[in-house]
């Protein structure tokens, strides 16, 4: 396997060793302004730079890319800078008295996945009556569905604000954000400690610079708001910018156990007697990783596509999809089990392993909310007390609609317990992102602790 | 093809009542395209049943139909072995499974409410007739 390491700095010396050692062939490409752009083949990348291209299987930018390519977007949107500064613990429950403001820092036209996103959680915030400022340059209203998202956010009492210019300041002492707006009729300042930037336009160097001095003065409290990203939405290209060569290597093996995972061809196996031929699985696949085989009457998986979101899964009645690998369970326990979305909750896994163990909680890691059925949870019900399942925020997932359909599957298994007469309210649902581990610990522990659905 | 739903469960719980050794039997066919009688329904039905009584001894079986005896050929010794039987196939399986194997102890678990064509691969379903609820009274299955 063969990956670039991109960026001109000292990371590749304590990165290229650890890439050896896992068989991985490095190649070091320190000159990122000679890169035209990338382009992605079948089962790679191609380099474009003014004198040759490069193939290569994998990209890992040590070093934030300013060449001018198609994935400029993506790269740029994943570096590290995480979008929700505060995490929504403190939207929902500590704003002290001072609106929630979500600012789309976008120059020229604002993209339209992440103003829905910032939409949704916007209405939802606004509805446990916050104050909340929607602030942006423009407003998109390209697709449909949004007018209405727009006219649901103004009936729930989101105030819009349109700017051309605006100004940070961040105080640490206070915690909190001083925004200075303007627009071409004057200036308004506004204080808020709940700030959500999406976006990467001309304040962005401003915001790099505040969570930068966000990171160094509050090194020891760090997990409460920042974990350096690593993932970004192409699959296969990745970004490395921890402070520390300690988060770097931690984040390097997560990126070589996706690597490892990625390397397969298929995810599921397709019973041929049993598949009914209905073309549900093909409907549903957000990736279009199934196509009939008419010889055989039954589908069959496309080399290479297959993202293990479950999607086909959740939805082929004659049960002929199986994994070929099982949910892995990481920890076992009695009091509680938890089903946990690995872009969301595999956090726990990794950072909260000792406190999982102590307070006698099992963990089951899956891929996505599509991939537990309702027996699953009733099946863990029989050896737990209560089941708690971990995906991503609403419009969060990086497949489809997996936090929608985990909610139908809970759904489904309440309503069949409910007419059983059985109890069900020991079974929640908690919605959080993999930067947050403090609000899934505090999650989790409500959950143990009172019979108050999350 | 047949479309069909689940009877009421509280109903279901009440037919099964008294009996250990379970059998359900689900259908793989029509009933297994319209979500409700196909062997994830079957094993969803088992883990509630069996959460709601954890001495009922539950097995499912998926024959690929069970209007037809080159299916239920296999499954001969675990229809025998059960106290009783929970068939989630329609009218046609329920009355081929009684008149094969036992006449007394087979409870349809179903309602099969249309007899639907597939139309178009993406479209789904266009409905045509209805049927209605699925009775079985020794040897005969009554459409109401």
């Amino acid at each position: 396997m063969e990956i670039a390491l991109i960026g001109n700095n000292d990371k590749n010396k304590y990165l290229k060793p650890v890439l050896t050692e896992n068989g991985f062939d490095v190649f070091l490409f320190p000159e990122t302004e000679k890169i035209n752009h990338i382009r992605s083949r079948e089962n790679g990348f191609l380099i474009y730079t003014p004198d040759e291209k490069i193939s290569k299987d994998y990209i890992i930018f040590t070093e934030k890319p300013v060449f001018n390519h198609e994935y400029k977007r993506e790269v740029n949107k994943s570096w590290g800078k995480v979008y929700d500064i505060t995490d929504n613990s403190i939207k929902e429950k500590d704003s002290k008295g001072l609106p929630v403001v979500f600012l789309l820092d976008i120059d020229g036209e604002t993209d339209t996945e992440g103003t829905m996103i910032a939409l949704k959680n916007a209405i939802s915030i606004a509805k446990k009556l916050k104050k909340v400022y929607f602030i942006s340059k423009t407003v998109r209203t390209g697709i449909s569905g949004m007018e209405e998202m727009y006219l649901e956010a103004r009936k729930s009492g989101v105030k819009f604000l349109k700017y051309t210019k605006a100004d940070i300041d961040y105080d640490i002492d206070k915690q909190q954000f001083k925004l200075k707006v303007e627009d071409m009729f004057g200036s308004i300042g506004i204080e808020t400690v709940a700030l959500s930037i999406a976006g990467a336009g001309s304040m962005q160097d401003i915001t790099a610079k505040i969570l930068d001095d966000m990171k160094s003065k509050t090194r020891d409290n760090l997990d409460k708001y920042y974990l350096a990203g690593y993932k970004t939405s192409v699959n296969g290209i990745y970004i490395l910018d921890g402070l520390t060569e300690e988060e770097d290597i931690k984040n390097l093996n997560k990126i070589i156990a996706d690597i490892k995972k990625d390397r397969q061809d298929y995810y599921i196996n397709i019973d041929e007697g049993k598949c009914a031929f209905c073309y549900n699985c093909v409907r549903v696949c957000p990736h279009a990783a199934l196509e009939p085989d008419y010889e055989n009457s039954c589908m069959k998986p496309v080399k290479y596509k297959c993202n293990e979101c479950g999607s086909c899964f959740s939805v082929c009645p004659a049960n002929a999809i199986t994994w070929k690998e099982d949910n892995k369970t990481a920890i076992e326990g009695k009091g509680l089990f938890i089903f946990a979305c690995e872009n969301s909750g595999a956090v726990l896994i990794n950072e909260l392993i000792d406190f999982t163990k102590k307070a006698d909680i099992g963990i089951s890691e899956i891929s996505c909310g599509c991939r537990i059925r309702p027996q699953d949870i009733l099946n863990a019900l029989k050896n737990y007390e209560k089941v708690a399942v971990i995906t991503c925020m609403d419009g969060a997932c990086r497949h489809i609609d997996g936090t929608e359909k985990i909610e139908k599957t809970i759904k489904r298994a309440k309503d069949r317990m409910e007419m059983l007469g059985l109890n069900k309210d020991n079974i929640y649902h908690i919605k959080a992102s993999w930067a947050m581990p403090v609000y899934i610990k505090e999650s989790i522990m409500s959950v143990m602790e009172d019979g108050e659905n999350t | 093809m047949i479309v069909a739903s689940s009877k009421p469960l509280d109903e279901i719980k009440n037919m099964l009542k008294g009996y250990k050794n379970i059998l359900i039997a689900a259908c793989g066919t029509c009933v297994t395209v319209c979500l409700s009688g196909g062997e994830k329904e079957a094993n969803e039905l088992k883990a509630l049943l069996e959460l709601s009584d954890e001495e009922k001894n539950i097995t499912v079986i998926t024959p690929k139909r069970q209007c037809d005896m080159e299916f239920l050929e296999d499954f001969e010794s675990e229809i025998e072995k059960a106290d009783i039987v929970l068939s989630l196939a329609c009218g046609a399986g329920v009355q081929f499974m009684a008149e094969h194997f036992r006449e007394n102890t087979l409870y349809p678990g179903l309602i099969p409410s249309l007899w639907a064509l597939m139309k178009t691969k993406v479209t789904g379903l266009k409905c045509v007739r209805a049927v209605g609820t699925v009775l079985w009274k020794k040897q005969a299955v009554y459409v109401l």
